[in-house]
Protein backbone atom coordinates (compact mmCIF):
# COMPACT_ATOMS: atom_id res chain seq x y z
CA UNK A 1 0.00 0.00 0.00
CA UNK A 2 2.82 2.44 0.83
CA UNK A 3 4.42 1.99 -2.62
CA UNK A 4 1.04 2.58 -4.22
CA UNK A 5 0.53 5.68 -2.07
CA UNK A 6 3.98 7.05 -2.90
CA UNK A 7 3.50 6.51 -6.65
CA UNK A 8 0.05 8.01 -6.59
CA UNK A 9 1.26 11.00 -4.58
CA UNK A 10 4.08 11.60 -7.06
CA UNK A 11 1.58 11.53 -9.94
CA UNK A 12 -0.59 13.95 -7.99
CA UNK A 13 2.30 16.39 -7.59
CA UNK A 14 3.30 16.11 -11.26
CA UNK A 15 -0.29 16.71 -12.39
CA UNK A 16 -0.67 19.72 -10.15
CA UNK A 17 2.60 21.31 -11.29
CA UNK A 18 1.78 20.48 -14.91
CA UNK A 19 -1.58 22.20 -14.53
CA UNK A 20 0.05 25.36 -13.16
CA UNK A 21 2.56 25.42 -16.05
CA UNK A 22 -0.23 25.02 -18.62
CA UNK A 23 -2.30 27.80 -17.06
CA UNK A 24 0.69 30.13 -17.01
CA UNK A 25 1.67 29.32 -20.61
CA UNK A 26 -1.87 29.75 -21.94
CA UNK A 27 -2.49 33.04 -20.16
CA UNK A 28 0.85 34.78 -20.04
CA UNK A 29 3.20 33.36 -22.66
CA UNK A 30 1.43 31.97 -25.74
CA UNK A 31 -1.00 34.87 -26.40
CA UNK A 32 1.97 37.29 -26.48
CA UNK A 33 2.51 40.29 -24.21
CA UNK A 34 0.21 39.96 -21.16
CA UNK A 35 0.17 43.78 -20.84
CA UNK A 36 -1.43 43.97 -24.30
CA UNK A 37 -3.81 41.11 -23.44
CA UNK A 38 -5.00 43.12 -20.43
CA UNK A 39 -5.18 46.56 -22.02
CA UNK A 40 -5.99 45.64 -25.62
CA UNK A 41 -3.78 46.20 -28.67
CA UNK A 42 -4.89 49.82 -29.09
CA UNK A 43 -3.66 50.88 -25.64
CA UNK A 44 -1.26 53.83 -25.53
CA UNK A 45 2.41 52.90 -25.02
CA UNK A 46 2.63 54.81 -21.74
CA UNK A 47 -0.19 52.73 -20.23
CA UNK A 48 1.41 49.51 -21.45
CA UNK A 49 4.76 50.47 -19.90
CA UNK A 50 3.04 51.45 -16.66
CA UNK A 51 1.15 48.19 -16.28
CA UNK A 52 4.27 46.20 -17.13
CA UNK A 53 6.10 47.89 -14.27
CA UNK A 54 3.13 47.67 -11.90
CA UNK A 55 2.63 43.93 -12.37
CA UNK A 56 6.28 43.06 -12.97
CA UNK A 57 5.51 41.90 -16.51
CA UNK A 58 8.92 43.15 -17.70
CA UNK A 59 10.58 40.17 -15.99
CA UNK A 60 11.26 36.97 -17.99
CA UNK A 61 8.40 34.43 -18.04
CA UNK A 62 10.29 31.83 -16.00
CA UNK A 63 10.94 34.35 -13.21
CA UNK A 64 7.29 35.42 -13.21
CA UNK A 65 6.16 31.78 -13.01
CA UNK A 66 8.55 31.07 -10.13
CA UNK A 67 7.36 34.20 -8.30
CA UNK A 68 3.71 33.14 -8.78
CA UNK A 69 4.30 29.65 -7.36
CA UNK A 70 6.47 30.96 -4.50
CA UNK A 71 3.68 33.40 -3.64
CA UNK A 72 1.14 30.55 -3.58
CA UNK A 73 3.24 28.75 -0.96
CA UNK A 74 2.90 31.85 1.21
CA UNK A 75 -0.84 32.06 0.56
CA UNK A 76 -0.47 35.04 -1.80
CA UNK A 77 -2.07 35.24 -5.23
CA UNK A 78 -1.18 38.81 -6.09
CA UNK A 79 -3.43 41.85 -6.56
CA UNK A 80 -6.50 41.97 -8.77
CA UNK A 81 -5.76 44.50 -11.48
CA UNK A 82 -9.36 45.74 -11.55
CA UNK A 83 -10.44 45.62 -7.90
CA UNK A 84 -6.97 46.52 -6.51
CA UNK A 85 -7.40 44.05 -3.65
CA UNK A 86 -5.58 40.75 -3.01
CA UNK A 87 -6.99 37.91 -5.15
CA UNK A 88 -7.09 35.65 -2.05
CA UNK A 89 -9.45 38.15 -0.39
CA UNK A 90 -11.71 38.24 -3.47
CA UNK A 91 -11.85 34.46 -3.72
CA UNK A 92 -12.47 34.17 0.04
CA UNK A 93 -15.47 36.50 -0.17
CA UNK A 94 -16.91 34.76 -3.21
CA UNK A 95 -16.51 31.28 -1.74
CA UNK A 96 -19.17 32.24 0.82
CA UNK A 97 -21.62 31.84 -2.04
CA UNK A 98 -19.94 29.15 -4.14
CA UNK A 99 -19.18 26.66 -1.35
CA UNK A 100 -22.72 26.50 0.11
CA UNK A 101 -24.04 26.21 -3.45
CA UNK A 102 -21.69 23.32 -4.29
CA UNK A 103 -22.07 21.49 -0.98
CA UNK A 104 -25.84 22.00 -0.89
CA UNK A 105 -26.35 20.60 -4.39
CA UNK A 106 -24.05 17.65 -3.74
CA UNK A 107 -25.89 16.82 -0.49
CA UNK A 108 -29.33 17.17 -2.07
CA UNK A 109 -28.28 15.09 -5.10
CA UNK A 110 -26.77 12.32 -2.93
CA UNK A 111 -29.88 12.09 -0.80
CA UNK A 112 -32.24 12.10 -3.79
CA UNK A 113 -30.11 9.72 -5.87
CA UNK A 114 -29.70 7.13 -3.11
CA UNK A 115 -33.45 7.10 -2.46
CA UNK A 116 -34.41 7.02 -6.15
CA UNK A 117 -31.70 4.49 -7.08
CA UNK A 118 -32.63 2.05 -4.30
CA UNK A 119 -36.33 2.51 -5.05
CA UNK A 120 -35.75 1.78 -8.76
CA UNK A 121 -33.57 -1.27 -8.05
CA UNK A 122 -36.05 -2.78 -5.59
CA UNK A 123 -38.81 -2.22 -8.15
CA UNK A 124 -36.69 -3.52 -11.04
CA UNK A 125 -38.58 -3.66 -14.36
CA UNK A 126 -41.74 -2.33 -12.76
CA UNK A 127 -43.45 0.97 -13.37
CA UNK A 128 -41.58 2.76 -10.57
CA UNK A 129 -38.26 1.70 -12.08
CA UNK A 130 -39.27 2.94 -15.53
CA UNK A 131 -40.40 6.24 -14.02
CA UNK A 132 -37.09 6.79 -12.23
CA UNK A 133 -35.06 5.80 -15.30
CA UNK A 134 -37.14 8.14 -17.47
CA UNK A 135 -36.51 10.98 -15.03
CA UNK A 136 -32.79 10.20 -15.01
CA UNK A 137 -32.60 10.11 -18.83
CA UNK A 138 -34.34 13.50 -18.96
CA UNK A 139 -32.14 14.92 -16.18
CA UNK A 140 -29.05 14.07 -18.24
CA UNK A 141 -30.41 15.86 -21.31
CA UNK A 142 -31.66 19.07 -19.66
CA UNK A 143 -29.00 21.80 -19.62
CA UNK A 144 -28.77 23.01 -16.02
CA UNK A 145 -28.82 26.68 -17.01
CA UNK A 146 -32.12 26.16 -18.87
CA UNK A 147 -33.59 24.27 -15.92
CA UNK A 148 -32.58 27.28 -13.79
CA UNK A 149 -34.36 29.68 -16.15
CA UNK A 150 -37.50 27.49 -16.07
CA UNK A 151 -37.43 27.48 -12.25
CA UNK A 152 -37.09 31.28 -12.27
CA UNK A 153 -40.11 31.53 -14.59
CA UNK A 154 -42.17 29.26 -12.32
CA UNK A 155 -41.13 30.38 -8.83
CA UNK A 156 -40.24 34.03 -9.41
CA UNK A 157 -42.23 35.20 -12.44
CA UNK A 158 -45.46 33.21 -12.05
CA UNK A 159 -45.72 32.29 -8.35
CA UNK A 160 -43.60 35.12 -6.83
CA UNK A 161 -42.42 32.75 -4.10
CA UNK A 162 -38.67 33.15 -4.48
CA UNK A 163 -36.28 35.81 -5.82
CA UNK A 164 -35.28 35.51 -9.50
CA UNK A 165 -31.62 35.99 -8.62
CA UNK A 166 -29.08 37.86 -6.53
CA UNK A 167 -27.78 36.98 -3.10
CA UNK A 168 -29.07 38.45 0.16
CA UNK A 169 -25.84 37.71 2.07
CA UNK A 170 -25.35 35.92 5.38
CA UNK A 171 -25.36 39.03 7.60
CA UNK A 172 -29.16 39.22 8.02
CA UNK A 173 -29.49 35.64 9.17
CA UNK A 174 -28.95 32.25 7.60
CA UNK A 175 -32.49 31.96 6.24
CA UNK A 176 -32.22 35.05 4.01
CA UNK A 177 -28.99 33.81 2.46
CA UNK A 178 -30.22 30.24 2.16
CA UNK A 179 -33.46 31.44 0.54
CA UNK A 180 -31.53 33.04 -2.33
CA UNK A 181 -29.62 29.78 -2.81
CA UNK A 182 -32.69 27.50 -2.86
CA UNK A 183 -33.37 27.63 -6.60
CA UNK A 184 -29.66 27.51 -7.57
CA UNK A 185 -29.03 24.44 -5.36
CA UNK A 186 -32.09 22.72 -6.77
CA UNK A 187 -30.99 23.58 -10.32
CA UNK A 188 -27.45 22.32 -9.90
CA UNK A 189 -28.55 19.08 -8.26
CA UNK A 190 -30.69 17.93 -11.21
CA UNK A 191 -27.98 16.49 -13.47
CA UNK A 192 -25.99 15.21 -10.48
CA UNK A 193 -29.06 13.35 -9.23
CA UNK A 194 -29.64 11.89 -12.69
CA UNK A 195 -26.11 10.47 -12.93
CA UNK A 196 -25.93 9.20 -9.35
CA UNK A 197 -29.38 7.60 -9.52
CA UNK A 198 -28.30 5.50 -12.50
CA UNK A 199 -25.09 4.42 -10.77
CA UNK A 200 -26.87 3.60 -7.48
CA UNK A 201 -29.55 1.60 -9.27
CA UNK A 202 -27.14 -0.52 -11.32
CA UNK A 203 -24.78 -1.01 -8.34
CA UNK A 204 -27.64 -2.25 -6.14
CA UNK A 205 -28.89 -4.56 -8.93
CA UNK A 206 -25.36 -5.89 -9.50
CA UNK A 207 -24.64 -6.64 -5.84
CA UNK A 208 -28.12 -8.12 -5.26
CA UNK A 209 -27.23 -10.89 -7.74
CA UNK A 210 -24.03 -11.87 -5.88
CA UNK A 211 -23.76 -15.29 -4.24
CA UNK A 212 -23.25 -13.89 -0.76
CA UNK A 213 -26.58 -12.13 -0.96
CA UNK A 214 -28.28 -15.32 -2.05
CA UNK A 215 -26.59 -17.14 0.85
CA UNK A 216 -27.80 -14.50 3.27
CA UNK A 217 -31.34 -14.88 1.94
CA UNK A 218 -31.07 -18.70 2.08
CA UNK A 219 -30.09 -18.38 5.73
CA UNK A 220 -33.47 -16.79 6.32
CA UNK A 221 -32.65 -13.08 6.16
CA UNK A 222 -35.58 -11.01 4.90
CA UNK A 223 -35.27 -9.10 1.61
CA UNK A 224 -35.18 -5.82 3.48
CA UNK A 225 -32.52 -6.99 5.95
CA UNK A 226 -30.35 -8.40 3.14
CA UNK A 227 -30.68 -5.11 1.28
CA UNK A 228 -29.61 -2.96 4.23
CA UNK A 229 -26.95 -5.26 5.68
CA UNK A 230 -25.29 -6.68 2.59
CA UNK A 231 -26.33 -5.02 -0.64
CA UNK A 232 -26.14 -1.33 0.23
CA UNK A 233 -22.78 -1.52 1.97
CA UNK A 234 -21.19 -3.05 -1.14
CA UNK A 235 -23.12 -0.96 -3.62
CA UNK A 236 -21.81 2.24 -2.04
CA UNK A 237 -18.31 1.78 -3.54
CA UNK A 238 -19.20 2.72 -7.14
CA UNK A 239 -21.54 5.43 -5.85
CA UNK A 240 -18.67 6.92 -3.84
CA UNK A 241 -16.39 6.84 -6.86
CA UNK A 242 -18.85 8.56 -9.14
CA UNK A 243 -19.45 11.09 -6.35
CA UNK A 244 -15.76 11.98 -6.57
CA UNK A 245 -15.88 12.30 -10.32
CA UNK A 246 -18.93 14.54 -10.01
CA UNK A 247 -17.02 17.08 -7.91
CA UNK A 248 -15.62 18.47 -11.17
CA UNK A 249 -19.15 18.65 -12.56
CA UNK A 250 -20.37 20.50 -9.46
CA UNK A 251 -17.51 22.99 -9.62
CA UNK A 252 -18.01 23.86 -13.25
CA UNK A 253 -21.74 23.77 -12.64
CA UNK A 254 -21.40 26.55 -10.04
CA UNK A 255 -19.61 28.67 -12.69
CA UNK A 256 -22.68 28.43 -14.92
CA UNK A 257 -25.43 28.55 -12.30
CA UNK A 258 -24.01 31.64 -10.58
CA UNK A 259 -24.36 33.43 -13.88
CA UNK A 260 -27.96 32.25 -14.31
CA UNK A 261 -28.97 33.55 -10.87
CA UNK A 262 -26.56 36.54 -10.76
CA UNK A 263 -24.93 35.18 -7.60
CA UNK A 264 -21.73 36.96 -6.54
CA UNK A 265 -19.68 33.74 -6.31
CA UNK A 266 -16.39 32.58 -7.81
CA UNK A 267 -18.13 31.78 -11.12
CA UNK A 268 -19.35 35.35 -11.51
CA UNK A 269 -15.90 36.59 -10.44
CA UNK A 270 -14.08 34.67 -13.16
CA UNK A 271 -16.41 35.67 -15.99
CA UNK A 272 -16.25 39.31 -14.88
CA UNK A 273 -12.47 38.91 -14.77
CA UNK A 274 -12.48 37.64 -18.37
CA UNK A 275 -14.49 40.66 -19.53
CA UNK A 276 -12.22 42.99 -17.54
CA UNK A 277 -9.10 41.12 -18.69
CA UNK A 278 -8.06 40.70 -15.08
CA UNK A 279 -5.49 37.96 -15.77
CA UNK A 280 -4.36 37.71 -12.16
CA UNK A 281 -7.84 36.65 -11.07
CA UNK A 282 -8.39 34.27 -14.02
CA UNK A 283 -5.00 32.59 -13.46
CA UNK A 284 -5.54 31.90 -9.77
CA UNK A 285 -9.20 30.90 -9.92
CA UNK A 286 -8.55 28.42 -12.74
CA UNK A 287 -5.63 26.95 -10.78
CA UNK A 288 -7.80 26.70 -7.66
CA UNK A 289 -10.51 24.80 -9.54
CA UNK A 290 -8.04 22.52 -11.35
CA UNK A 291 -6.32 21.84 -8.00
CA UNK A 292 -9.61 20.87 -6.37
CA UNK A 293 -10.33 18.45 -9.24
CA UNK A 294 -6.84 16.90 -8.95
CA UNK A 295 -7.02 16.61 -5.14
CA UNK A 296 -10.46 14.97 -5.26
CA UNK A 297 -9.34 12.50 -7.96
CA UNK A 298 -6.33 11.66 -5.79
CA UNK A 299 -8.52 11.08 -2.74
CA UNK A 300 -10.97 8.93 -4.69
CA UNK A 301 -8.09 6.77 -5.98
CA UNK A 302 -6.77 6.28 -2.46
CA UNK A 303 -10.21 5.50 -1.04
CA UNK A 304 -10.88 3.12 -3.88
CA UNK A 305 -7.58 1.30 -3.32
CA UNK A 306 -8.37 1.00 0.38
CA UNK A 307 -11.70 -0.62 -0.42
CA UNK A 308 -10.53 -2.77 -3.35
CA UNK A 309 -7.00 -4.22 -2.94
CA UNK A 310 -6.84 -5.31 -6.61
CA UNK A 311 -6.37 -1.67 -7.66
CA UNK A 312 -3.15 -1.42 -5.63
CA UNK A 313 -1.63 -4.41 -7.40
CA UNK A 314 -2.57 -3.23 -10.87
CA UNK A 315 -1.05 0.23 -10.61
CA UNK B 1 -36.03 4.28 -32.16
CA UNK B 2 -37.11 7.50 -30.42
CA UNK B 3 -33.43 8.45 -30.39
CA UNK B 4 -33.16 8.02 -34.15
CA UNK B 5 -36.29 10.11 -34.75
CA UNK B 6 -35.11 12.95 -32.48
CA UNK B 7 -31.59 13.02 -33.88
CA UNK B 8 -32.91 12.66 -37.43
CA UNK B 9 -35.20 15.65 -36.89
CA UNK B 10 -32.32 17.76 -35.59
CA UNK B 11 -30.12 16.89 -38.57
CA UNK B 12 -33.01 17.47 -40.98
CA UNK B 13 -33.70 20.91 -39.44
CA UNK B 14 -30.05 21.86 -39.81
CA UNK B 15 -29.93 20.65 -43.43
CA UNK B 16 -33.16 22.41 -44.40
CA UNK B 17 -31.94 25.63 -42.76
CA UNK B 18 -29.01 25.65 -45.19
CA UNK B 19 -31.42 26.38 -48.05
CA UNK B 20 -34.64 27.57 -46.39
CA UNK B 21 -35.92 28.99 -43.11
CA UNK B 22 -39.44 30.43 -42.58
CA UNK B 23 -37.89 33.90 -42.06
CA UNK B 24 -34.34 35.18 -41.96
CA UNK B 25 -32.77 34.10 -38.64
CA UNK B 26 -30.82 37.38 -38.45
CA UNK B 27 -33.30 39.96 -39.79
CA UNK B 28 -34.31 42.49 -37.12
CA UNK B 29 -37.94 43.68 -37.28
CA UNK B 30 -38.53 45.91 -34.26
CA UNK B 31 -42.29 46.19 -34.95
CA UNK B 32 -42.59 42.42 -34.57
CA UNK B 33 -40.64 42.10 -31.29
CA UNK B 34 -41.62 39.63 -28.54
CA UNK B 35 -44.64 38.31 -30.43
CA UNK B 36 -46.33 35.16 -29.11
CA UNK B 37 -46.55 32.08 -31.38
CA UNK B 38 -48.83 32.70 -34.38
CA UNK B 39 -49.47 31.42 -37.89
CA UNK B 40 -46.70 33.58 -39.37
CA UNK B 41 -44.22 32.95 -36.52
CA UNK B 42 -44.85 29.42 -35.19
CA UNK B 43 -42.57 29.87 -32.16
CA UNK B 44 -43.05 33.65 -31.88
CA UNK B 45 -40.34 36.29 -32.15
CA UNK B 46 -37.49 37.43 -29.89
CA UNK B 47 -36.64 40.87 -28.45
CA UNK B 48 -35.38 42.04 -31.87
CA UNK B 49 -38.37 40.67 -33.77
CA UNK B 50 -36.35 37.80 -35.21
CA UNK B 51 -38.27 34.58 -35.97
CA UNK B 52 -37.47 32.06 -33.20
CA UNK B 53 -38.15 28.94 -35.30
CA UNK B 54 -35.72 30.15 -37.98
CA UNK B 55 -33.10 30.88 -35.31
CA UNK B 56 -33.54 27.40 -33.83
CA UNK B 57 -33.14 25.83 -37.27
CA UNK B 58 -29.95 27.82 -37.89
CA UNK B 59 -28.80 27.05 -34.32
CA UNK B 60 -29.00 23.33 -35.09
CA UNK B 61 -26.27 23.89 -37.69
CA UNK B 62 -23.99 25.46 -35.09
CA UNK B 63 -24.59 22.64 -32.61
CA UNK B 64 -23.94 19.93 -35.18
CA UNK B 65 -20.86 21.58 -36.70
CA UNK B 66 -19.30 22.33 -33.30
CA UNK B 67 -20.10 18.84 -32.00
CA UNK B 68 -18.78 17.07 -35.08
CA UNK B 69 -15.51 18.99 -35.33
CA UNK B 70 -14.84 18.87 -31.59
CA UNK B 71 -15.57 15.17 -31.21
CA UNK B 72 -13.58 14.31 -34.37
CA UNK B 73 -10.64 16.31 -33.07
CA UNK B 74 -10.73 14.69 -29.63
CA UNK B 75 -11.33 11.25 -31.12
CA UNK B 76 -8.53 11.47 -33.67
CA UNK B 77 -5.90 12.46 -31.11
CA UNK B 78 -7.34 10.36 -28.27
CA UNK B 79 -7.71 7.17 -30.30
CA UNK B 80 -4.16 7.46 -31.67
CA UNK B 81 -2.73 7.98 -28.19
CA UNK B 82 -4.85 5.16 -26.72
CA UNK B 83 -3.81 2.72 -29.44
CA UNK B 84 -0.16 3.71 -29.04
CA UNK B 85 -0.33 3.23 -25.25
CA UNK B 86 -1.95 -0.20 -25.64
CA UNK B 87 0.59 -1.33 -28.24
CA UNK B 88 3.77 -0.10 -26.58
CA UNK B 89 2.88 -0.25 -22.85
CA UNK B 90 5.85 0.66 -20.58
CA UNK B 91 7.01 4.27 -20.48
CA UNK B 92 4.91 5.29 -23.50
CA UNK B 93 1.76 4.18 -21.71
CA UNK B 94 2.89 5.85 -18.48
CA UNK B 95 3.57 9.12 -20.26
CA UNK B 96 0.24 9.09 -22.10
CA UNK B 97 -1.66 8.27 -18.93
CA UNK B 98 0.04 11.11 -17.02
CA UNK B 99 -0.80 13.51 -19.84
CA UNK B 100 -4.35 12.26 -19.65
CA UNK B 101 -4.39 12.90 -15.86
CA UNK B 102 -3.30 16.44 -16.64
CA UNK B 103 -6.00 16.76 -19.30
CA UNK B 104 -8.62 15.61 -16.82
CA UNK B 105 -7.64 18.32 -14.33
CA UNK B 106 -9.30 20.77 -16.73
CA UNK B 107 -13.05 20.37 -17.21
CA UNK B 108 -14.25 21.80 -20.51
CA UNK B 109 -15.35 25.16 -19.07
CA UNK B 110 -11.94 25.76 -17.51
CA UNK B 111 -10.23 25.09 -20.87
CA UNK B 112 -12.66 27.47 -22.56
CA UNK B 113 -12.00 30.12 -19.88
CA UNK B 114 -8.23 29.84 -20.41
CA UNK B 115 -8.51 30.07 -24.19
CA UNK B 116 -10.98 32.96 -24.02
CA UNK B 117 -8.89 34.92 -21.50
CA UNK B 118 -5.84 34.53 -23.73
CA UNK B 119 -7.33 34.90 -27.21
CA UNK B 120 -10.82 36.35 -26.80
CA UNK B 121 -14.24 34.66 -27.12
CA UNK B 122 -15.21 32.78 -30.27
CA UNK B 123 -16.53 29.57 -31.73
CA UNK B 124 -13.02 28.32 -32.60
CA UNK B 125 -11.97 28.45 -28.96
CA UNK B 126 -15.16 26.63 -27.93
CA UNK B 127 -14.45 23.88 -30.49
CA UNK B 128 -10.82 23.64 -29.37
CA UNK B 129 -11.82 23.47 -25.70
CA UNK B 130 -14.32 20.67 -26.41
CA UNK B 131 -11.81 18.84 -28.61
CA UNK B 132 -9.03 18.98 -26.01
CA UNK B 133 -11.46 17.89 -23.28
CA UNK B 134 -12.41 14.81 -25.35
CA UNK B 135 -8.82 13.64 -25.93
CA UNK B 136 -8.32 11.90 -22.59
CA UNK B 137 -11.82 10.42 -22.64
CA UNK B 138 -11.11 8.63 -25.94
CA UNK B 139 -7.49 7.82 -25.03
CA UNK B 140 -8.52 6.08 -21.79
CA UNK B 141 -11.36 4.12 -23.36
CA UNK B 142 -9.27 2.98 -26.33
CA UNK B 143 -6.26 2.09 -24.18
CA UNK B 144 -8.38 -0.08 -21.89
CA UNK B 145 -10.16 -1.87 -24.71
CA UNK B 146 -6.93 -2.10 -26.73
CA UNK B 147 -4.96 -3.75 -23.91
CA UNK B 148 -7.68 -6.38 -23.51
CA UNK B 149 -7.55 -7.01 -27.27
CA UNK B 150 -3.74 -7.39 -27.31
CA UNK B 151 -4.09 -10.36 -24.95
CA UNK B 152 -6.32 -12.29 -27.36
CA UNK B 153 -5.02 -15.30 -29.25
CA UNK B 154 -5.59 -13.96 -32.76
CA UNK B 155 -3.20 -11.13 -31.93
CA UNK B 156 -0.62 -13.67 -30.77
CA UNK B 157 -1.15 -15.50 -34.07
CA UNK B 158 -0.64 -12.30 -36.06
CA UNK B 159 2.52 -11.61 -34.12
CA UNK B 160 3.75 -15.17 -34.78
CA UNK B 161 3.12 -14.52 -38.47
CA UNK B 162 5.68 -11.72 -38.19
CA UNK B 163 3.42 -8.65 -38.16
CA UNK B 164 4.64 -5.50 -36.43
CA UNK B 165 2.87 -3.37 -33.81
CA UNK B 166 1.48 -0.90 -36.35
CA UNK B 167 0.09 -3.58 -38.67
CA UNK B 168 -1.54 -5.47 -35.79
CA UNK B 169 -3.01 -2.23 -34.42
CA UNK B 170 -4.51 -1.21 -37.76
CA UNK B 171 -5.63 -4.65 -38.95
CA UNK B 172 -6.72 -6.33 -35.72
CA UNK B 173 -7.00 -4.02 -32.71
CA UNK B 174 -8.80 -1.03 -34.23
CA UNK B 175 -11.49 -3.00 -36.13
CA UNK B 176 -12.28 -4.95 -32.97
CA UNK B 177 -12.77 -1.93 -30.73
CA UNK B 178 -14.48 0.34 -33.26
CA UNK B 179 -17.92 -0.35 -31.74
CA UNK B 180 -16.76 1.00 -28.36
CA UNK B 181 -15.44 4.09 -30.13
CA UNK B 182 -18.75 4.67 -31.93
CA UNK B 183 -20.68 4.46 -28.64
CA UNK B 184 -18.28 6.91 -27.00
CA UNK B 185 -18.49 9.28 -29.98
CA UNK B 186 -22.29 9.37 -29.74
CA UNK B 187 -22.20 10.16 -26.03
CA UNK B 188 -19.44 12.73 -26.53
CA UNK B 189 -21.50 14.37 -29.27
CA UNK B 190 -24.42 14.76 -26.85
CA UNK B 191 -22.11 16.21 -24.20
CA UNK B 192 -20.61 18.55 -26.80
CA UNK B 193 -24.06 19.96 -27.68
CA UNK B 194 -24.76 20.62 -23.99
CA UNK B 195 -21.32 22.14 -23.45
CA UNK B 196 -21.47 24.34 -26.57
CA UNK B 197 -24.82 25.67 -25.40
CA UNK B 198 -23.41 26.36 -21.93
CA UNK B 199 -20.32 28.11 -23.33
CA UNK B 200 -22.43 30.25 -25.68
CA UNK B 201 -24.80 31.01 -22.81
CA UNK B 202 -21.80 32.26 -20.80
CA UNK B 203 -20.60 34.37 -23.74
CA UNK B 204 -17.44 32.36 -24.40
CA UNK B 205 -18.83 30.28 -27.28
CA UNK B 206 -20.32 31.29 -30.61
CA UNK B 207 -20.68 35.02 -31.20
CA UNK B 208 -23.31 37.10 -33.05
CA UNK B 209 -24.53 36.95 -35.77
CA UNK B 210 -24.12 33.12 -35.70
CA UNK B 211 -27.29 31.53 -34.33
CA UNK B 212 -26.77 29.47 -31.20
CA UNK B 213 -29.25 27.83 -28.83
CA UNK B 214 -27.15 28.75 -25.79
CA UNK B 215 -26.92 32.42 -26.72
CA UNK B 216 -30.63 32.54 -27.54
CA UNK B 217 -31.25 31.44 -23.95
CA UNK B 218 -28.91 34.03 -22.42
CA UNK B 219 -30.47 36.81 -24.52
CA UNK B 220 -34.00 35.67 -23.72
CA UNK B 221 -33.37 35.66 -19.97
CA UNK B 222 -33.76 39.46 -19.76
CA UNK B 223 -37.27 39.18 -21.20
CA UNK B 224 -38.74 36.27 -19.22
CA UNK B 225 -40.84 38.69 -17.15
CA UNK B 226 -42.50 39.92 -20.38
CA UNK B 227 -42.68 36.80 -22.56
CA UNK B 228 -41.48 33.70 -20.68
CA UNK B 229 -42.19 31.47 -23.69
CA UNK B 230 -39.14 32.75 -25.62
CA UNK B 231 -36.88 31.01 -23.08
CA UNK B 232 -38.64 27.70 -23.60
CA UNK B 233 -37.96 26.91 -27.29
CA UNK B 234 -34.15 26.89 -27.45
CA UNK B 235 -34.00 24.80 -24.27
CA UNK B 236 -36.44 22.28 -25.72
CA UNK B 237 -34.30 22.04 -28.86
CA UNK B 238 -31.24 21.25 -26.73
CA UNK B 239 -33.06 18.70 -24.56
CA UNK B 240 -34.57 16.81 -27.51
CA UNK B 241 -31.25 16.69 -29.42
CA UNK B 242 -29.26 15.51 -26.39
CA UNK B 243 -31.96 13.03 -25.41
CA UNK B 244 -31.96 11.62 -28.95
CA UNK B 245 -28.19 11.14 -29.01
CA UNK B 246 -28.14 9.64 -25.49
CA UNK B 247 -30.85 7.15 -26.44
CA UNK B 248 -28.91 6.17 -29.57
CA UNK B 249 -25.77 5.81 -27.43
CA UNK B 250 -27.61 3.55 -24.96
CA UNK B 251 -29.06 1.47 -27.79
CA UNK B 252 -25.65 1.04 -29.44
CA UNK B 253 -24.08 0.07 -26.11
CA UNK B 254 -26.68 -2.63 -25.64
CA UNK B 255 -25.85 -3.95 -29.10
CA UNK B 256 -22.12 -3.94 -28.36
CA UNK B 257 -22.43 -5.38 -24.87
CA UNK B 258 -25.64 -7.42 -24.54
CA UNK B 259 -24.83 -8.14 -20.86
CA UNK B 260 -25.49 -4.44 -20.17
CA UNK B 261 -28.92 -4.75 -21.80
CA UNK B 262 -29.83 -7.70 -19.61
CA UNK B 263 -28.80 -5.77 -16.53
CA UNK B 264 -31.24 -3.00 -17.25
Amino acid sequence: MSIFLARRFLTFLITLSGASVIIFLLLEVLPGDPALTMLGVDAPDSAVVAIRLELGLDRPAAVRYAAWIAGLFHGEMGLSYVYKVPVTELIGQRLQVTLPLAIGSMALATLAALSLGIFAATNHNRIGDYGVMGFSQLGLAIPDFWFGILLIILFAVILHWLPSGGFAGWDDGIWRGARSLLLPVFTLSLSLTAVMTRVTRSAVLEVAREDFVRTARAKGLSRRAALWRHVLRNALVPVLTIGGVLVATVLTGTLVIENVFSLPGVGKLIFDAISNRDLMVVKNVVLLFAAIVVVVNFMVDILYAMVDPRIRIQT
Amino acid sequence: MIGLVLTGTMIALALVSLVWTPHSPTEIVIAERLKLPSASHWFGTDQFGRDILSMIMAGAQTSIVVGMIAVSLGAAVGISLGLWAAARRGWVEDMIMRLSDLNMAFPVILIAILLTAGWGPGITNAILALGIYNISIFARQVRGAGIAMWEREFVLAARAAGKGNLAITVEHILPNIISIIVVQATISFAIAILAEAALSYLGVGSQPPDASWGRMLSESQDYIFLTPIIAVWPGLAIVLSVLGLNLIGDGLRDLVDPRMARRR
